[in-house]
Parts: C-alpha cells; structure tokens; sequence
C-alpha cells in the first residue's frame, strides 16, 4: 500500500507542547516517508515513556475514546485484543471505545515480552495496572467534579454517574495528562518474560484493580478486534509498506545454510552477530561476485559488505530476477554437516563444558535438571522397568508469509519497519549493531504480519539486511525474503535424543525415572523438569541434558523444549502402564495423587472424548488400516531455566497444563498416520478471552499434528535442503484432524499462557495411538510413512 | 522489457507498467495497491497469492501478466462486488461483506490471517461450482491452500456456513 494510503490507517501519538505540560496535541507523525526532520524531531517534546506513568500506556480522548499502548505485537493470537479487553474492563469503557496505537519504540513503553505465551499475562498486568490506577484518579476528579463522593459513583461505558449527575472520561481528562504514577510492586526482571512471579504490573483482583467477580467483560468470549480488517483485505501488514523513493532489495547467499560449527564470529546474545553471519552466506565465504551478469536488468544494483552480497532495484521482479541471475561463487562450508543419518551420532558426541544457552550465562554440559532419591537404587527395586531411546527432528518456524522489512538509514535517523518479534526493540539493536549506530537512534515500526511461532526465527535477520542496504545505496531498501531464505536460513528448533530408563513396582507405583537428553541448545532452553516426570510422584527421578556441538543456530519454536521431554516420558508412561496391564489414564491418577490442575485437565479430555478405560492395544486387528486412541500429557515449561533438586509439581512454578487424547488411522502398508480428531484441554487459570485461547488450542493441535507427522528440516552433508514446502512438508487441509477445544476457566487462578501446551502433548498421544493401534512403539518423530513402516517391520522381525 | 499492458482487476480495467513475464502478484501488490493477494512461497506451492481468474482460482506469484490481459481478475477486495455481480446488482450498490467473509468474522477464522485471503478466493471457487460442499469435498478443494496456525477446522465450519447463507439468497 502506497504512502497516502497508509497514512489514512495510521496512528497518532501525543506530543505535548513544551512547558506546556498538560496540553495533548494529536500529530500524524507516523506518515511513512515524512520528511526526516519532522519525524525525528516532532514539534514540541515527544512523550516520555516512563514505566510508571499512566500516560504512557493509555490516553482517554475528548470523545471519550481510549488509546491504549502496549509494546505486546498481534501475532495472530488475539492478544491485542486481550489486553483491550483488561483495559477496557478496569476502566468501564465499551470495547468499541477502545483501541490500541501502532507499535512503535519512539511512543511505546515496554510492557513485557510476548515470548514464551506471556504477552497476555506480563503484558495484561502491565495494563491491568496502568488502567486501574488511570481509574481511580478518573473516580477523583469526577468526584471533584459532580460533588459526589468517590464511593457513590458508578461508571458505564466512560460516563460517570452519581448524584443524578453524570461526566464523560473525555469531559474530565480529554487533552489532559494524568500525571499519575503506578505503584511499581517489583522492579521488572531483562527476562521478565521467565520470571512469572516478578510480575511488574497488577495480578487480576489486585487492588486497585477491579475485583474478579465484577467482571464484565473479561473472561466472556471476545471476537479479535482485527478480524474484519483482515477478511476485508485492509488490515497493513509489514509486508504491505512502501515508502517513497523506495528500492527493492533481496540478499543472496548459497540456497540453505551449512554448519556453523566453525564460524567466523563469536555470537552475541540472541545473535545479533550471527544474523550478520547468516546474511552473510552462513558458513560459506564468498570467492567472487560477477557483477556483469545482471547487466541485463536496468536498474539492478549488486552491494557487497564484507561478506554480505545483495542488490537492489527498482521494481522488485527485477530485483529477484538480478538476485537469481547473479553470479557468485561461494568457498566450501568451513564445516561439514553430519547429514541426516548421522545426526543421533552428531547429538551424542556433547562435549562436557559447552554452554547451555547462549543469552544466559550460568550452566555448562552436561546439566543436571534435577535430581530425587537415587535412580539406580529406585530401578532394582522394581518389579518391571522399561527402557528406550526415542529422537526428534529439526524443525523450523515456517510463517506462511516469509519475513519482510523496509528500512531507511538517513542522516536524521534510522528507521526500520517491519514486524516486531516476540522481544520488543531487538531488531533495532541488531540493525544498530550492524551498521555502527547507536541503538537508541533507531526507530522500529512494528506492523502486523504472517506469524512466525517464536523468538529470533528471521525477524532480526530481515530488518538488517534491509538496513545494511539501505546504508549502502542511500535510500529506503524493502527486503521481502524468499521461501527458501526464511526455511534455508531460520534458527531451527533443536533436534535431541533422549534415553528413558523407568521402573514400576507390583503396585503400579512408579519407582523410578531416569532421563538423558542430547541436543544443542544456544538459545533454547534446558530440558522441562516438568515435561520430564515433574507431573507424577516418583521418588528416584533424574534429568541431566547435554550439549552437543553446534551444527546450526537454534531458537525457541512454539512450545521449544518440550517435544522431545514429552514424546518420551509419555511414551513409557504409557509403556509402564501396559506392563503392568492397566488402563493408561487410571495408571497416571494414581501416580500423581493431589496434582489437581493435571488431573482436572485429564479428566476433562477423557469426558469430552468418552474414554473407555482399559489396557492400551487390546483390540489388534489383522486389518491393513487399524485405528486406536493414545494420551498424552504436556506443558511449556515457562520456568524453562529452572534447575535444581527435588522438583516435582509439588515445588514447580505452576504452568499451563494440557491434555490430549488423539485418534488415528494407520495404514499399514503405505506407512501413513492420519490424526484423525484431537481432544485437547487446558487450564490456563483465569483465560481472559475464552474464544482465543480455544483457536490456540485448535492451532497447537493442528501445528502439532504436522510437527509429529511430517515436519522435519533435512540437510545433506554441505548444506540445509529445506527450502520449500515440498522439501519441507506441512500438513495440507485435507489431513487436518478436527479438534475438540476445552478451555477450563478458573476465574480464582492468575492468568497463565495458552499458546503452545497441547503441541507437546500431542507427540506422545499420538504415539500412544499408534501403539494402541499396532502394538508396535514408535519413537522417532517425525512420524513419517518411511519411519512408520520401519517400525512395524522391526517389530515383525523382533516377533519370529 | 517493461511495456503497458491493460488488465482488468475487480471490475475496472487498468493500464500498468509491467515486464510481459513479471508474475501478476507485484502488478496487484506494487502497482495496484491490491494488498489482498500475499507473497507466500513464490512457487505455487501455498496459495497465499490467490485471486479469480474468469471465476477460478490461479497462483498469482507463477502468472505471467500477459497471459490474464484481457481476462477478468478478481482479488480479496472484490469479492463483495463479484458477489452482488452475481445477483443483479450493479458494484456500487454492493454489500460490505461477500457472505464467505462474514462467515470468516462470524466464526472467528483467521489467526495472522495470512493466507486468509487466498483461502477465501479458493472457497469462493469452491461456493460457485459446489452449493452445497461435504466436508470431504471441502479438504480436497482447500489442499492446496496452507495454514499454518492451523486454522483450518474453522475455514471448514465457515464454508459450510456461507454455504447455507449462500443458498438461502439464490
């Protein structure tokens, strides 16, 4: 959309007037292409974005509308519309009468991370706080203003009534600043987004917010405020800005990144110098460029940074034309990929000492995630014990719409728009860091887009290539990445391999549990202490994982961590309980006596799905296509660091937990699962918007059938293959499983996170399936036909 | 070699710069401001980029523009004018919404909503050749559309929707 257009759909942010300190004047400075001077120094003082000032967060306007601030980004979860909701409901105004400014880092204040699913709780308690403070200097000065005591008022939809008389928000303050600071409970953590406890803002019912059971508004289902919008074709997304003067751009790199074990720069928290490397042909140096070959596309322009290669032109069909036609020679990988068949032994081969994780200092390999009793002592003393090795895959975070950014490196400032992360303001620095400014000189535009499931995927890498052409050229440089940049050069979600040893004793106790995990980790997380035993009582429980070499650079995909964790403890979960000849859901109650958020979860799924309780596999069929129904259990560890004896759902930080019964259909002879339908519950505690968190929950269900059935990033021994969606599989319509939601709504509970818990419980619940099914364990993800068919044919080998 | 080509897109006949071969989607999106159709993959393979061609559903991202000049294109944002088209109305007098895309509000479909668009114009295929789709009928006209936050149980409940708005008003 050109300029004008967007300018129509803008935002406006308050500046006030200098001295004048009180007056608001509305200014449309978010014109993309506005002269540089106007947006880089508005007239008069631009706002301060103070954490503890209401100002900051909300303003009421003269026609009694509120704008509400917020650095949380829709990424297709709903949770603008959350967060508008928590607003409009401490206020008393109508959702009509509510909406969000654009993201943006010159007017916005942080207000939490969306990582990890925490935009609705950070982010709402943020809210939450600026809006019931706003409310009760709005009660004072109403008060003041009607000659009614505070207590004797009422508010409906932003007018206050009380002694037969009534005053509009926008009668009170409309062009007026509150002036009014938030009592800050505990100073925010940098990682606020791990730290559930430190919550900066109010909790629900936390006075002065308004008590839970007078809601009106959150908890009830909410239509997105953005759907329209979007149905209609008139909701901007990034990909969707022009600026004047604009040229095209597009980076050129080998098709598919090689190893990175051997790279040529130290990598810096969440990458900001390996998204430079990646941009710059990975592991690959570039021997030469022939500029002569894209001659024959007017307009077309090569830039050559260091290592990085890209070109501009006008039009981009010519710019991806001269991106395609250029002629470039890369050296050989620095290092070798392992390629897929050796990738366990590439896991296995951890080095103690390697660090756990990137961005946080602390823990090296191997860690132990917890320790209780002692494991070898708990295994002989059990009447049965059960043992194997199960693996995972690559994955990447596939948006259906590649990343995109335009940037506009100019003499009064840097501007880069684009769609913003999970972590607010991180692309501005990786784009300062690349091309020598300071950080706070940048200003990030943040526009909804194509939804990328997690952290540092390419969101960081698309900005700075836009930016580091941009400054070469002079001009405003759009970068729209191509399919095979944003699969052939995402940060991929760690591949592990896990080996589980467990015992039970004749009673069905379960004695215990031991679990070691190989993965490289970088920027992820240790493994769950919860996904991995933590939901049961078992008295001899050990976790250690450890960290193997790095082949690629890893970040956090849609519930990161905890695939592996619950695909295998579920897995002999399920295996004990078919020891032991009991029913796999009756097994788990009595191994998790007084853990009432699991079992209110568990319950609800087998209600909703009719479970007839009783021994897994005890209906095979000879047939060629049999069916069956697996469990699983799982959760996003939002504690994802935390380590340490003794941890079990007794001490764990309470987290979202989830339940997934799976019916499939396997064809024996081809080796094709089908997912059939999903039952899916979780108990987030109190769910703000009920609808949302239920399309989460569908989402997860169909994401995580993909994931366990066909998702899987390939690489030969130089490089990446992934490049598309057929070297890269994601589930089409046609085998999507319908999928039964169950919210629990616990109105009494703090708000907890929904986007990611049932994808971990579904691996194991459809291998679960599988087992019932077959008889046959499967425990390597993903659950493709080839590995499908090896494993009945293992099992018909095993049997003669 | 750029040239000026006509094409005519919702209703209305345009004369655009454009490379013979350049595919149709940077003509809508850079030349058009038509910001419905989305650069998804590039090759087909998702429908991201899809609009009506005389009616039926085409990758705009593989189209060459000179093979739609003199056709009728339709986008996302013309689905409400080809809707009242169909039932004698003249464009100017078209209601807001094409009853697949207040089925998609209804229902609440679209979570990015990135492919939304195209899905929309493959169930507006679908809706004017089938009345009255199954459920399996549906899967195989939507596979080669992709989703992937998984919105696709709620694009089938929404299609079954329109449907029977659909069939209600012919």
């Amino acid at each position: 959309m050109k300029t004008d257009a967007i300018l129509e759909k803008e935002f406006s942010r308050k500046v006030f007037l200098k001295g004048g300190g009180a007056l608001i004047v509305s200014f449309g400075l978010a014109r993309a292409g506005l002269p540089a001077d106007a947006l880089a120094a508005p007239p008069g003082k631009a706002l301060p974005i103070s954490a503890d000032q209401v100002d900051s967060y909300l303003t009421i306007n003269a026609d009694n509308t509120v704008t509400l601030y917020s650095s949380i980004m829709e990424r297709g979860q709903g949770t603008r519309t959350s967060l508008l909701m928590i607003a409009a409901e401490e206020l008393d105004v109508a959702m009509e009468q509510i909406s969000h400014a654009h993201l943006d880092t010159s007017t916005t204040p942080f207000t939490g991370l969306a990582g990890g699913s925490q935009g609705t709780t950070i982010g709402g308690s943020f809210v939450r706080a600026a809006a019931a403070t706003a409310k009760q200097s709005l009660l004072g000065l109403a008060s003041a203003s009607l000659g009614v005591p505070a207590a004797n008022l009422t508010v409906d939809k932003g007018v206050v009534s009380g002694g037969g008389k009534t005053v509009t928000y926008g009668e009170l303050v409309g062009g007026k600043l509150f002036n009014v600071t938030i009592p800050q409970k505990v100073q925010r953590n940098d990682l606020g987004v791990f730290q559930r406890l430190l919550r900066p803002g109010l909790e629900p019912g936390e006075p002065p917010s308004k008590p839970v059971e007078q809601y009106k508004l959150v908890g009830k289902p909410q239509p997105r405020v953005d759907v329209p919008d979007i149905v209609t074709g008139t909701l901007i997304y990034s990909g969707d800005v022009r600026l004047p003067g604009m040229l095209h751009g597009r980076v050129v790199r080998p098709r598919g990144q090689s190893s990175l074990l051997h790279s040529h720069t130290t990598f810096g928290p969440y990458g900001t110098n390996y998204t430079l490397e990646l941009l710059a042909g990975g592991g690959q140096k570039v021997r030469s460029v022939d500029e002569s070959s894209i001659r024959h596309i007017a307009g077309a322009r090569v830039v050559r940074v260091g290592n990085f290669v890209g070109v501009v032109a006008p039009n981009e069909w010519d710019a991806i034309q001269a991106a395609g036609e250029l002629k470039v020679r890369w050296d050989e990988p620095s290092s070798p990929l392992p390629g897929n068949g050796k990738l366990e032994q590439a896991l296995r081969a951890a080095e103690p000492g390697l660090p756990a994780s990137t961005p946080i200092p602390g823990p090296v390999s191997p860690l132990l995630i917890t320790e209780m009793g002692d494991v070898e002592s708990g295994l002989a003393k059990a009447a049965k014990t059960v043992s194997a090795t199960f693996r995972t895959a690559y994955l990447l975070h596939g948006p259906t719409g590649p990343h995109n950014a335009v940037a506009d490196v100019a003499p009064g400032g840097t501007t880069i728009y684009h769609q913003c992360g999970p972590n607010y303001g991180l692309a501005a620095q990786g784009v300062a860091q690349a091309i020598g400014i300071p950080p706070a000189s940048v200003r990030e535009i943040s526009y909804q887009g194509s939804s990328f499931y997690g952290g540092h995927s390419t969101d960081q890498d698309c900005p700075t290539a836009a930016a580091v052409l941009s400054k070469a050229v002079g001009k405003p440089v759009r970068v729209h990445f191509m399919r095979w940049d944003d699969m052939g050069y995402d940060n991929y979600d760690a591949a592990e391999v896990v080996d589980v040893r467990a015992g039970v004793d004749a009673h069905g106790k379960i004695t215990a549990f031991d679990y070691v995990a190989y993965s490289q980790r970088d920027s992820a997380q240790p493994p769950s202490a919860i996904n991995t035993g933590g939901v049961y009582l078992i008295p001899n429980r050990k976790v250690v994982g450890n960290v193997a070499p790095r082949m690629f650079m890893t970040a956090p995909l849609r519930s990161p961590m905890d695939r592996g964790p619950a695909f295998s403890t579920e897995q002999i979960i399920d295996e004990l309980a078919y020891t032991t000849g009991s029913d796999p859901l009756e097994f788990r109650r009595q191994n998790m006596t007084g853990n009432a958020p699991w079992l209110a979860v568990l319950n609800a799924v087998a209600t909703a799905a009719n479970w007839k309780p009783g021994r897994a596999a005890r209906k095979l069929s000879h047939a060629n296509i049999v069916t069956g129904r697996g469990f699983g259990f799982g959760t996003h560890a939002y504690g994802g660091g935390l380590q340490g004896p003794n941890l079990d759902f007794r001490t764990l930080d309470p987290t979202t937990p989830a339940a997934v019964i799976a019916d499939i259909e396997v064809n024996k002879k081809t080796g094709k699962i089908r997912v059939k339908h999903v039952y899916a519950a979780v108990a987030p505690g109190l769910v703000i918007n009920p609808a949302r968190v239920a399309d989460q929950v569908i989402g997860t269900a169909v994401m995580g059938t993909s994931q366990a059935l066909i998702e899987e990033v390939t690489f030969d021994k130089s490089n990446v293959t992934s490049l598309d969606w057929v070297t890269y599989p994601s589930l089409r319509f046609k085998d999507h499983p319908n999928v039964t939601p169950i919210v629990i709504q616990q109105l009494d509970a703090l708000p907890g996170g929904c986007g990611e818990e049932p994808i971990s419980a579904l691996f194991p619940a459809i291998a679960n399936a599988f087992f019932d099914a077959t008889g046959v364990r499967i425990r390597q993800v993903p659950m493709k036909p080839a590995v499908v068919r090896d494993a009945l044919a293992r099992a018909r080998k095993e049997k003669r | 070699m750029a040239t000026r080509l006509n094409i005519r897109v919702n209703g209305l006949v345009h004369r655009v710069p454009a490379n013979r071969e350049t595919p149709l989607l940077y003509v809508l999106r850079n030349e058009l401001d038509l910001i419905g159709p989305r650069f998804g993959c590039g090759l087909a393979q998702c429908g991201a980029c899809s609009v009506l061609l005389d009616g039926k559903e085409i990758r705009s991202c593989v189209t060459p523009v000179a093979a739609v000049s003199g056709r009728s294109i339709t986008t996302l944002e013309g689905l409400p004018a080809l809707w009242a088209s169909k039932h004698g109305r003249a464009s100017s007098a078209a209601p807001a919404l094409h009853p697949l895309q207040q089925a998609w509000i209804d229902v609440g479909v679209p979570q990015c909503g990135y492919c939304q668009s195209g899905m929309l114009i493959q169930a507006a295929d679908l809706l004017s050749t089938n009345k009255n789709p199954t459920e399996d009928e549906i899967r195989a006209a939507m596979n080669g559309h992709l989703c992937r936050c998984g919105t696709y149980p709620k694009i089938l409940t929404a299609i079954k929707q329109a449907a029977a708005v659909m069939a209600k008003k012919t």
